[in-house]
């Protein structure tokens, strides 16, 4: 009973900061503005003719809510060992274990919070502008949830990291890489795996005649273990975010699931190691 | 003036992020090192001259700029310690000027970035040089396009050191140097992409056959957009060393000319914000 209670009071407090945090409103401001300037992209392609669907611009913001939440993570958690408070906490009673968790839980609805400020003005002004979403709505919901689970795995990480290095600067940077290295790993991985295993045949014209070139398999096809390898790397948080937006029609059950992986994974690496380290 | 600049250099030879940035230099060396000799001895490639890996120094083959990732946070937290350890309290009330410390900082900076550069010059040259590479660029010319590099690096600095005398904080400076290196990064890939569109695009049937003839291309910029275009990767600095990485320099005589207005505008605006920045 005293351990909930106890974690209670750390989440109101971590709440209470949250809402008076110039980080938070940064992040969600940075996120409202890029859902404006995407929308703005998407109306304008569709006035000189490409029929963008609004879907498209939608689920981008998965690719970016890694390196947003990257900077506020370090900020809002660093704060903590700057003023002293995580020292105070322990002072009064409160469990590690508790201290991070609450953490954990702020971070990823804060995550979850600067998503919104994109969803917000693109479905608002979205829906009106460009119609409405191409795709069933079932698949939107799924794309959205898989995309918050993948937020909150992300947060898992960087709130691990937050809480272990007591050095604010060293965390964002980290942090910061580590959220493009596994976007541009995404991508990668992405262009690889969708790479066809046959060359299909192909009639053309040359010099007036009409050429056959056969069907050959493509040497750029990933197979047999490096395909395996790159098919487990593709469904980490962050590269996910790539997958997420190629298999949002598919609505494959493994991502939400590897992605609440990955968070209890760092989060009990975290606790382990934070339960053992010397807060000074 | 004199003792600012022996401090400053004192310390960094001293400080944990200046060998945190060699050693990331090194490594950037060794990766590029290691892909020149697969390609000559094991891919059996080698039809590029020895000026490529040189210019690396610069960036990825004008797509990534890896100095400016490894400057950008280094010399945040370089200059970042300045405020947080209360230093730059001290360098006052000992009768130094603003003027004096921001000016001493920048020198340092410049100094230590040059070095960066300079030590992965010397290990990609001394490494490469016995291969047998031919340099396929005159002599003088690979010498100025390096000169212009290192300017180009030195008006990051200039940018970064403003930003860090202003914002105080590490980690926030971090954070916006980090950024922003980043977010020019895209900005010049998206800007170069635009230049690169055809006025004209080829419509062909399924045969190959040209059907249609060529229709204009709604996405070439027209002349003005194309000079801002232009005018913008030249300006910025992440842009020339990705010019010059890429060796796509158009105009010689510009990029210098720009540099060093980078320098001088971003210098008078630092120290003239400085000056009436409250230090508390």
């Amino acid at each position: 009973m005293s351990a909930k209670l106890s974690i209670n009071l750390l989440l109101r407090a971590n709440f209470f900061r949250l809402w008076r945090s110039a980080s938070f409103w940064t992040a969600v401001s940075v996120m409202f503005g890029i859902g404006i300037f995407e929308l703005a992209v998407g109306v304008h392609a569709r006035q000189q003719g490409t029929p963008v669907p609004l879907d498209n611009r939608y689920m981008l913001f998965v690719l970016m809510s890694g390196v947003v939440l990257s900077a506020f993570c370090s900020l809002f958690v660093g704060a903590e060992y700057s003023d002293g408070a995580i020292r105070n906490k322990i002072a009064v009673g409160h469990s590690r274990a508790n201290l991070y968790l609450a953490n954990l839980i702020t971070c990823s609805a804060a995550g979850v919070l600067i998503c919104l400020g994109y969803i917000l003005p693109m479905t608002a002004a979205g829906i009106p502008l460009m119609g409405g979403f191409t795709l069933p709505l079932a698949s939107v919901l799924w794309f959205t949830l898989c995309a918050f689970l993948m937020t909150a795995s992300l947060c898992a990480v960087f709130t691990m990291a937050a809480l272990l290095n007591q050095n604010k600067a060293v965390v964002a940077i980290v942090c910061i890489f580590l959220a493009y290295f596994l976007l541009f790993l995404g991508i990668y991985l992405n262009s690889r795996l969708t790479e066809q295993a046959v060359i299909p045949a192909r009639e053309y014209i040359e010099n007036g005649q009409i050429l056959v070139r056969e069907a050959m398999p493509n040497p750029a096809y990933v197979q047999g273990l490096k395909r395996t390898i790159f098919e487990a790397l593709y469904d980490l948080p962050g590269c996910q975010a790539v997958q997420l937006i190629a298999a949002a029609e598919a609505r494959p059950i493994r991502l939400p699931l590897v992605s609440l992986g990955a968070a209890a994974a760092s989060t009990a690496a975290g606790l382990a190691l934070f339960r053992r380290k010397d807060l000074k | 003036m004199r003792n600012l600049l022996h401090a400053n250099f004192s310390r960094l030879f001293h400080s944990g992020a200046f060998r945190a940035a060699l050693a990331a230099e090194f490594a950037y060396a060794l990766f590029i090192i290691g892909v020149t000799f697969y390609s000559i001895y094991i891919k059996e490639g080698g039809q590029f001259g020895l000026e490529e890996p040189l210019l690396f120094a610069f960036g990825i083959a004008g797509m990534i700029p890896v100095p400016m990732l490894i400057q950008a946070p280094f010399l945040s937290v370089y200059l970042g310690t300045e405020f947080s350890e209360g230093t730059i309290r001290n360098k006052l009330v000992t009768g130094r000027s603003k003027a004096a410390v921001y000016l001493s900082n920048l020198l340092a900076c410049m100094t230590a970035s040059v070095l960066l550069a300079v030590l992965y010059l010397a290990l990609v040259g001394i490494a490469a040089a016995p291969t047998g590479l031919p340099l396929k660029m005159p002599a003088g010319q690979l010498l100025l396009l390096a000169c212009y590099g290192l300017l180009a690096l030195a008006a990051c600095t200039a940018l970064v050191t403003m930003a860090a005398m202003l914002i105080r904080n590490e980690t926030k400076t971090v954070i916006i140097t980090l950024s922003a290196a980043l977010f020019a990064m895209f900005l010049i890939g998206f800007l170069t992409a635009r230049l690169g569109e055809p006025e004209f695009t080829a419509v062909y049937d399924e045969w190959g056959r040209d059907a249609a003839g060529m229709l204009p291309n709604p996405n070439y910029l027209q002349p003005v957009p194309r000079a801002v275009c232009r005018f913008l990767i030249d300006l910025l600095p992440t842009g020339q060393c990705l010019q010059i990485s890429a060796r796509s320099v158009e105009q010689f005589w510009r990029m210098p000319l720009l540099s060093l207005s980078v320098i001088a505008a971003s210098t008078a605006a630092g120290l003239l914000l400085f000056r009436r920045k409250d230090l508390k």
